[in-house]
């Protein structure tokens, strides 16, 4: 009983912590209300400028590693091939890093930036249709992805090539050492299914709501919240069924799907939408954001409009920070095989080149509808943003397939994520388990979609949103600190195999060949 | 080893702690004491207070040779080190560290271009009546430790009732590996005990794990009220370490008690 216990340490203390959360969300929404929102503008007030200088840390950090000797080193033993094909890592990449936020704000967020941008720049203005999409390209590119990167490598170096299980806990070893299996590692692992679970809540959430728009707009469904609960309840059933068929079937076959679906999407309308303007504009906002992207990086405008970028560059690092256990460890998983080198350029490259065609091409039409076409459909995206891709579409040909093919996109990233999400919280809650049992993933996974269910009842969804952003605290300074371990692990592997000693992972993987 | 010493000589330093100092090497029974005075311009003062010195010296027995030389300090130190193949014996006192900033220091300049062993001596040795020490410390990392320093603690003048036979290294990444690290590390403080039988009551081996390694050993020998603390030479590495200076650096800066220097090339 006592080592049952111990071994469902972090899996009972996080389903307790999330539990109690969520029953303050649903019981007296308002105080969750009232305390996330002061413990979130609290720490975007006082941290921005952490969060600006620690997301460039991790840029910075993760070009180096890869440029430096450490690149060559393997995340598994020295003869072991990567267990995914490209296609397949980059799909599943992709997938769990941006799914259905591309989709959301692919359109949406260069509207909003060009209807609202900072007060130093006239809305609705050329100069504000720039700033939109370079903006858009700075909170999708490099950044998220190097945030990912710092964890995923992390957890990849020390389970695959050092033998630890896959969780964060583990990458502190070279910093706790034999602590990390007491209850300083449990905090950390906790605090990594926290954030996990609140942001996924959050994520499926607004997914729901934007499905149940799509639906509305093709359909006699009513845009109201009983359709979004059923959406939410089919996927549930869906995600549910792909997630106990395990990571090699089920997320595999959806993420493939999901990219081979975005692809089509993106190049229809590329050919049926501004060709030419897309291309400019795909080619001046890369030149834009490649000149500008240390002064975007650093800049939290104290001068001029500070509450733009707390608004929209503090929150998305933020929200990153607090996706990266999730993701860090998915991506993880799935990375065996490669060199350091290699996962780095991979990860950070293909999925930020595809967000900015994304961007290039949603973002363009809509603004080439608002500028060229005299449609305002900024307008109408300000006044509910879940629609802003299908009011894109309504101005095209075939829009009703479009947008079928839109709402089939969500909900097959929808699964994606909550598979990959509660496979996740299942690996982290069963002590790195690469396979863990089928009864904690049905847990994690009627959690999460029966909380997104009652906050969006409650309307407590803003307030666990916040919540997990709060979560983005302390798990910068984690990260920081995983920086530091990785290239204290790092260091005393090349310097052994410099200076001729033996590694005993080298020796382990002698005895197996 | 330990037969020549070489007392480089600064007016700022009381008499009575160069003899304390002296007193010290006298059990060395070396064969030669070498009094190095860097002088530039009018310096008829400096060599009369130098007279005194080795007056003093030779009374209590000490073979003392008179340098004097012109030039760069710290080279000049070095230089004459190398040439009479001697050990290279400072009196450190407390720097204000403004100063120490602005103007540099000798004995750092000295540390960093010497390759002879340097000794820095901080306070009185508490001699014991059968001129032995409390405490020795080795702090080493295992890299010059057989070849040449364990020759210096082997050494008959060397004497002290409690050897502390130190080791600071950084955590392996993985629990296999730091139990093949720490097995390593015993085995070879295990070859050291048995190495450095000679003068000592007992011998403590201890492995320690810590990232900031000058930090372990400083607190360490605090702890114990060592005498004398023994580091090899390890140049600063990385590119922090060349601002912030390496670990000998750290310790000798730091240290409240005397410390032995041994370059590794020795």
């Amino acid at each position: 009983m006592q080592t049952l216990l111990k071994k469902n340490t972090v899996f009972l203390a996080a389903l307790g912590i999330s539990l109690a959360i969520i029953a303050l969300g649903v019981g007296s929404p308002d105080l969750l209300d009232r305390i996330s929102a002061r413990l979130h503008s609290w720490i975007i007030n006082n941290f921005g400028w952490g969060y600006l200088l620690s997301s460039l840390a991790f840029l910075v950090f993760s070009i180096f590693i890869a440029a430096s000797r450490f690149g060559r080193l393997k995340l598994g033993l020295d003869h072991e091939k990567p267990q995914y094909s490209y296609f397949g890592w980059f799909s599943m990449l992709f997938a769990a890093g941006m799914g259905i936020g591309l989709i959301f704000w692919g359109v949406a967020e260069p509207l909003s930036h060009y209807v609202q941008p900072p007060s130093q720049i006239s809305p609705r203005s050329g100069e504000a249709a720039a700033f939109a999409m370079q903006h858009s390209f700075f909170h999708w590119g490099l950044h998220p992805w190097a945030i990912y990167i710092v964890v995923s490598l992390a957890v990849a170096y020390f389970s695959f090539r050092r033998g630890m299980p896959p969780l964060i806990s583990s990458c502190f070893y070279p910093l706790l050492g034999e602590r990390i299996y007491g209850p300083l590692g449990y905090l950390i692992d906790i605090l990594s299914v926290l954030a996990t679970l609140f942001g996924i809540v959050t994520s499926l959430g607004l997914g729901a709501t934007q499905i149940t728009s799509g639906l509305a707009s093709i359909s006699f469904l009513p845009d109201t919240l009983s359709t979004t609960l059923g959406v939410i309840t089919i996927v549930t059933i869906l995600f549910m069924i792909s997630s106990v068929t395990g990571l090699d079937k089920g997320i595999q076959i959806l993420s493939k799907t999901n990219i081979l679906l975005a692809l089509l999407l993106m190049t229809f309308m590329l050919i049926v939408g501004p060709t030419v303007y897309i291309f400019n504009v795909l080619t001046t906002t890369l030149g834009g954001y490649f000149s500008s992207l240390l002064d975007m990086s650093l800049s939290s405008n104290p001068f001029q409009g500070y509450e733009w970028t707390k608004n929209w560059t503090l929150f998305y690092w933020a929200w990153w920070i607090s996706w990266a256990p999730f993701v860090g460890l998915f991506v993880a998983s799935i990375s065996r095989g490669r060199t350091i080198r290699e996962f780095i350029l991979g990860a950070m490259l293909v999925p930020t080149l595809l967000t900015f065609l994304w961007f290039s091409v949603f973002g363009g039409a809509g603004l080439h509808l608002q500028i060229e076409g005299n449609v305002d459909i900024a307008g109408k995206v300000a006044d509910n943003v879940s629609v802003a891709l299908f009011q894109l579409f309504s101005y095209y040909p075939f829009s009703s397939l479009l947008t079928l093919v839109a709402v089939l996109l969500l909900m097959v990233f929808f699964i994606t994520s909550a598979d990959s999400a509660t496979y996740v919280l299942a690996m982290m809650t069963s002590d790195g388990d690469l396979r863990p049992p089928n009864w904690k993933k049905i847990t994690w996974g009627i959690t999460v979609s029966a909380t997104a269910c009652i906050l969006l009842f409650s309307g407590g969804l803003d307030a666990l949103q916040r919540m997990s952003i709060t979560a983005a605290l302390p798990f910068t300074f984690i990260m920081l600190l995983l920086c530091y371990c990785l290239w204290l692990g790092m260091s005393y592997e090349w310097h052994q195999s410099s200076t001729g000693t033996e590694d005993p992972e080298q020796s382990r993987e002698k005895e197996l060949s | 080893m330990l037969k020549n010493f070489l007392f480089p000589l600064h007016p700022g330093i009381p008499d009575n702690m160069i003899m304390s100092m002296a007193e010290f090497i006298r059990f060395f029974e070396p064969k030669k004491v070498y009094l190095l005075l860097v002088v530039s311009g009018s310096s008829s003062r400096h060599i009369k207070w130098m007279d005194g010195i080795e007056q003093k010296m030779q009374e209590i027995g000490l073979p003392v040779e008179r340098l004097l030389r012109y030039g760069h300090v710290p080279s000049q130190i070095v230089n004459a080190a190398k040439s009479n193949q001697s050990i290279i014996c400072f009196l450190k006192k407390k720097k204000n560290p403004l100063k120490k900033a602005l103007a540099g220091s000798v004995v750092s300049d000295v540390v960093r271009m010497s390759e002879e062993p340097v000794l820095i001596y901080k306070k009185n040795l508490p001699w014991q009546a059968d001129q032995v020490l409390h405490s020795i410390m080795y702090a080493t990392n295992f890299k010059y430790s057989t070849t040449t320093c364990i020759k210096y603690i082997q050494h008959k003048a060397l004497k002290a009732k409690r050897l502390i036979l130190l080791h600071v290294g950084k955590r392996a990444p993985d629990p296999t590996a730091e139990k093949k690290r720490l097995e390593a590390v015993h085995a070879n403080l295990d070859r050291l005990v048995s190495d450095s039988r000679n003068g000592f009551e007992a011998i403590e081996k201890r492995a320690v794990v810590g990232i900031w390694v000058a930090r372990k050993i400083l607190s360490y020998a605090r702890k114990n009220e060592v005498d004398l603390l023994v580091i090899g030479k390890i140049d600063a590495g990385g590119f922090f370490g060349r601002f912030t200076g390496g670990t000998t650096e750290a310790v000798y800066n730091r240290a409240s008690c005397s410390v032995l220097i041994i370059p590794g090339g020795r």
